[in-house]
């Protein structure tokens, strides 16, 4: 039982590390090589938990391998289109001018019903409304209304104003996020004042956000 | 670039400790071999006394062997090998006639211990 224990501990390490240097990436949003690579390692790693038998290196080696690979080849896709293509396909069209590519969703093995229901899912229930239909390498459909469905903007209405970034959180739990105050520009001084003006401690702070020194909001804890 | 860094300097060792484990195997299990050649040389020989004194040697080598290669090595085949191993001893001191049967099937197994580690084309697909 031991074994089974440190085993699985050792195994769980390796996982995260694996999927720390696999990158960030959503299971939707998975290449299809990196879908079987995530489902091939989930496999892979309960082998050496369940058969104590079987050498916990010969287990890991596999993992690793598979990590590596999926790095090298998505380091690889970067560089190169065609290898992109390989590794990942192309997103196909299938609606353009607002006419559906029977041919392509045929191709695809996408009935009408995914079709409908990818596009609701982009909260379009009209077929008429769309303009332009793509389907991602990740298999997700992307959907460009036509102009008159299309939501109107501050462009269209007129209203000018500057972009600006959203608040950083700069202190949370009392703690200060030092990488939020640089992005700002801002530093331990400013914050020192700031709390000063508030008449407030730092270890009272449950959140305090910014997006620009003038602009911030204190939130105090309670109890 | 950390990332492709990283990957490719783990996929290297792993290929570096893959090909040197199968020498080290390769080289553990010679001297396996050697030692019990010799075991069967001297028992032929008539010199009970002497084969049972490198019999002990080969058990104390094989603990140092079954240490080591269990990292890579699947526990079942390791434990038939200890099986048969420790049979060896009684066998020469009660002059038993299945010894060089059983010596023979050590080599087998070391054989085949080596054999399905070596990336031949028949063990990879």
């Amino acid at each position: 039982m031991t074994v089974v224990f440190i085993r699985s501990v050792i195994l769980y390490c390796i996982i995260i590390f694996s999927v720390r240097l696999m990158g960030k990436r959503q299971i939707g949003e998975l290449q299809p090589s990196e879908l079987a690579i995530t489902i091939l390692i989930s496999n892979i790693a309960t082998l050496p938990v369940e058969d104590t038998g079987i050498p916990l290196v010969k287990g890991l080696m596999p993992i690793l391998t598979l990590v590596c690979l999926d790095v090298i080849m998505s380091w690889v896709s970067m560089k190169s289109r065609s290898m992109r293509r390989i590794m990942s396909g192309e997103p196909v069209i299938i609606i353009s001018n607002g006419r559906i590519d029977q041919k392509k969703l045929h191709d695809l093995r996408f009935t009408t019903d995914d079709l409908l229901e990818a596009l609701r899912t982009e909260g379009i229930f009209d077929i008429d409304e769309v303009q332009f239909a793509i389907v991602e390498t990740t298999g997700k459909v992307s959907v460009f209304p036509k102009y008159a469905d299309r939501p109107v903007t501050n462009d269209d209405l007129g209203i000018k104003n500057s972009s600006s970034d959203p608040p950083f959180a700069l202190v949370q739990d009392g703690n200060i996020i030092f990488s939020s105050l640089d992005r700002l520009g801002l530093g331990k001084g400013w914050l020192d004042k700031i709390l000063e003006e508030n008449k407030t401690k730092l270890s009272d702070i449950y959140i305090m956000t910014a997006e620009s020194p003038a602009k911030y909001r204190i939130i105090k804890k309670e109890g | 670039m950390k990332r492709i860094i990283t990957a490719a300097a783990l996929l290297c060792i792993i290929v570096i400790y893959s090909v040197y484990t199968l020498f080290e195997l390769k080289s553990k299990n010679n001297e396996l071999k050697s030692m019990i050649h010799e075991i069967q040389s001297v028992y032929e020989s008539g010199d009970t006394e002497r084969a049972l004194y490198l019999s002990n040697e080969l058990n104390n080598y094989w603990h140092k062997y079954e240490k080591s290669v269990t990292l890579i090595i699947k526990d079942e085949a390791l434990s038939n090998l200890n099986i048969s191993i420790a049979k060896i001893t009684p066998f020469i001191s009660n002059e038993n006639a299945e010894l060089v049967a059983e010596i023979q099937s050590v080599y087998h197994q070391i054989d085949q211990i080596y054999e399905e580690e070596f990336p031949s084309w028949y063990n990879i697909f």
